[in-house]
C-alpha cells in the first residue's frame, strides 16, 4: 500500500525551522523535530543521513521522500567528501541517484538530557572506535569495542579482533604483537569487517590509529608517547614499545 | 510441557467456560446502556516514557483496566553466529492476579512461561517485526520485555484489548530506545456481531461475556438464550497498524461465541464485514497514533527544555 502525506497524523511544528550546522538557507521548509514514520522532505533535494530511510513510496514532492526513524531534531548538514562517501555506502537504497553525494544531508539527532548526541552505536564497517584490549598472542590482539564513532558510549560490549598483518601499514610480516600492544591499552582503531559471530575485525593500520592511553609497566603511571613505536613512563623513565595513534587535538 | 508443574491440569489457554442454557427463563431484556463506540483516546488512555533510567527505552500505558509496563534493552551485542540483522525478542509476563487468568492456571504461577505469554508474544512479535530497522544492527539482539500489571478477565475473551495495549507500549518502547524503526505501531482491538457489517466497533467491554449477566444478578442461566439479538456471537480481533505507511503488520480474530452450536457454523465472518472490522481497527488505531505522536513531541519538548537549562547553568557557572 502506498501511503500519503496528507493522511497521515504526524504533528509537525513549522513555525521554528530546522537547525542547519552550515547553510541556514536550506533548511527553512523541514519541520524542527520529527517523529519516526514523518516523511520530512522529497529525496530530490536532499539525501538520508542517520535516524533517516529513503522510502520511495511516500509522497513529498515527488520522487519518494525522507522519513524519520528515531524521534529527535533535524538537522542538515552540507556534504562533506568523507560523508558523501560514507552516505553513498550505507544507502541499503540501491535506487538513489550516483549524484546523491551532492545532496545536503538531512539526519535527525536524538536529544539527550545532558545535551551529548548519543546514537544506537552498533559498529558499522569504516567507524573509528575506542577499544580496550583484552588479551595478546602472536596472531592477533583481542579488545573489547567501548566507544563508537563520536556517540559517547557503544550500545554494548562488542568484542574485536586486531590481526597481525592489520597494525600497521608496512612491513606486516615482522609485526610482534607484543611490542605493538599490552593488554589494558586503549586503543583507536578502524572496524574494517563484521567479522564473524563474535568478534570485529579491526586495523589500525593508519598514522592516527593506534595506542592512545597505556600505563607503564613499571609504574603504573599513564605514559606519552614519543613517537609511533615507543612510550615513555614520566615516573620510571622506561620506554616501552607501542604502536602509538598521531596524537590529535 | 509444564516441567515445574505436574500436578495441576491446565486447560488450553482460550477456552470458554461451561454455560448452561435454562429453557424456562425468560429471556432478559439486553441491556439498555449503550457502550461507547469511538475512541476518545485524549482521556482515557494514559502512556508515558523514559519511566526506567536502567532500561535503554520504556513505555507505561494504562487503557481502562488495562495496565502495562514495556521495556526495551539493547541493541545489545549477541554471541553467536553471524547474523546481518539484529534478533528480535519479544517477552511477556502477567504478574500474579492482574487478569483472571490464575483461574484457569494460564498465568504465571511457577516462573515459568504460559502458553497465553507465548501467544500473545508471537504476536506482539509479528506485529513490531515489520516496524523495526533490524538491518541496521547486525550481530545485535534487542529484548522486549512486557508485564501486564493489570488486565480485563481473560476468561471473558478480552485478551484481544491486552494484546492490542501490549503491541502499542512496546512500539513506543522501541522508539523511546533510539531504535530506529520504520514507522511506529498502534493497535485497536474490535468487537463484531460475526457476519453482521454494521455492528463493528471498538473493543471498550470491560468485563466482557459477563457484562449482561452481571446486570441481572451474575446468573449463568440467563444472557445465553437471548433470542434476537445474539449476543453470545461476538467476535473480537485486534489489529496493529502503522498510520505513517497505511500498513497492517499484525492481526488477530477470534470467534469469541460463549456458545458454540453446530447452527452456529453459519455465522462466520464475511468479506465485506472483513472489511469493516479492519477499517474501524485501522481508524481506532489511527486515534491511539494521534496520542502517542502528542506524547512523544511532548516528550520531546521536556528533553529540550532540560537542555536549555542544563546550558543555561553552564553559561552562569562560566
Amino acid at each position: 500500500m502506498s501511503s500519503s502525506a496528507g493522511s497521515t497524523p504526524v504533528t509537525s511544528r513549522p513555525g521554528t525551522p530546522a537547525r542547519s550546522k552550515d547553510n541556514p538557507s536550506a533548511a527553512s521548509d523541514l519541520p524542527a523535530h520529527a517523529i519516526p514514520g514523518q516523511p520530512l522532505c522529497s529525496a530530490r533535494e536532499y539525501a538520508p543521513g542517520p535516524g533517516t530511510y529513503f522510502d520511495e513510496h511516500a509522497v513529498v514532492g515527488g520522487g519518494g521522500a525522507i522519513v524519520a526513524a528515531v524521534l529527535g531534531t533535524v538537522v542538515v548538514s552540507k556534504p562533506t567528501l568523507s560523508t558523501a562517501k560514507s552516505s553513498l555506502r550505507k544507502d541499503d537504497e540501491k535506487k538513489v541517484p550516483a549524484a546523491a553525494d551532492l545532496r545536503p544531508r538531512v539526519s535527525v539527532v536524538r536529544p539527550t538530557p545532558n545535551g551529548g548526541a548519543t546514537t544506537g552505536a552498533v559498529p558499522d564497517v569504516d567507524d573509528v572506535v575506542l577499544v580496550r584490549v583484552l588479551r595478546i598472542n602472536p596472531r592477533m590482539a583481542n579488545v573489547a569495542i567501548l566507544i563508537v564513532g563520536e556517540s559517547n558510549s557503544a550500545a554494548d560490549e562488542y568484542g574485536g579482533i586486531i590481526r597481525a598483518q592489520d597494525v600497521r601499514e608496512t612491513e606486516k610480516d615482522k609485526v610482534k604483537m607484543q611490542d605493538c600492544f599490552r593488554p589494558g591499552d586503549i586503543v583507536r582503531a578502524q572496524v574494517i569487517s563484521l567479522g564473524d559471530g563474535t568478534n570485529y575485525y579491526l586495523s589500525t593500520a593508519r598514522n592516527d590509529l593506534g595506542v592512545v592511553f597505556a600505563m607503564s609497566e613499571a609504574s603504573g603511571a599513564p605514559m606519552y608517547p614519543l613517537d609511533w613505536r615507543s612510550m615513555r613512563c614520566p615516573v620510571s623513565g622506561t620506554i616501552e614499545q607501542r604502536k602509538c595513534a598521531r596524537p590529535t587535538s | 510441557m509444564y516441567l515445574s508443574d505436574r500436578r495441576r491440569i491446565l486447560v488450553p489457554p482460550l477456552s470458554r467456560r461451561l454455560t448452561y442454557v435454562d429453557e424456562k427463563s425468560p429471556s432478559p431484556t439486553p441491556a439498555t446502556k449503550k457502550a461507547p463506540t469511538k475512541l476518545d483516546s485524549a482521556h482515557k488512555i494514559y502512556l508515558r516514557t523514559s519511566l526506567l533510567p536502567d532500561a535503554t527505552g520504556s513505555a507505561y500505558i494504562e487503557h481502562q483496566q488495562i495496565k502495562i509496563l514495556a521495556l526495551v534493552n539493547g541493541p545489545r551485542s549477541q554471541k553467536g553466529s553471524f547474523s546481518p540483522a539484529a534478533k528480535l525478542v519479544i517477552d511477556v509476563k502477567f504478574l500474579p492476579f492482574s487478569s483472571d487468568a490464575h483461574v484457569l492456571g494460564i498465568q504465571q504461577g511457577g516462573g515459568y512461561t504460559t502458553s497465553l505469554e507465548r501467544t500473545l508474544a508471537d504476536f506482539i512479535y509479528a506485529s513490531l517485526v515489520p516496524s523495526i530497522r533490524l538491518g541496521q544492527y547486525p550481530k545485535s539482539g534487542i529484548s522486549v520485555s512486557i508485564v501486564v500489571i493489570s488486565g480485563p478477565p481473560v476468561w471473558n475473551g478480552l485478551v484481544k484489548q491486552i494484546g492490542a495495549s501490549c503491541v502499542t507500549a512496546a512500539s513506543v518502547a522501541v522508539v523511546d530506545a533510539g531504535i530506529e524503526v520504520f514507522d511506529i505501531v498502534t493497535a485497536c482491538a474490535v468487537k463484531f456481531r460475526m457476519g453482521a457489517e454494521e455492528q463493528t466497533e471498538i473493543d471498550l467491554d470491560e468485563r466482557g461475556f459477563d457484562h449482561d449477566c452481571d446486570d441481572h444478578g451474575n446468573k449463568m442461566n440467563i444472557g445465553e438464550s437471548a433470542g434476537a439479538s445474539h449476543p453470545q456471537s461476538i467476535g473480537r480481533g485486534v489489529v496493529s497498524y502503522m498510520a505513517s505507511r497505511d500498513e497492517i503488520s499484525g492481526f488477530w480474530i477470534d470467534d469469541e461465541s460463549q456458545e458454540q452450536t453446530v447452527r452456529e457454523a453459519t455465522s462466520s465472518i464475511e468479506g465485506a464485514s472483513l472489511i469493516q472490522v479492519l477499517k474501524i481497527a485501522c481508524d481506532g488505531a489511527k486515534e491511539v497514533r494521534k496520542l502517542v505522536n502528542a506524547v512523544l513531541s511532548q516528550v520531546f519538548h521536556d528533553h529540550e527544555e532540560a537542555s536549555v537549562q542544563a546550558t543555561k547553568k553552564i553559561k552562569i557557572a562560566e
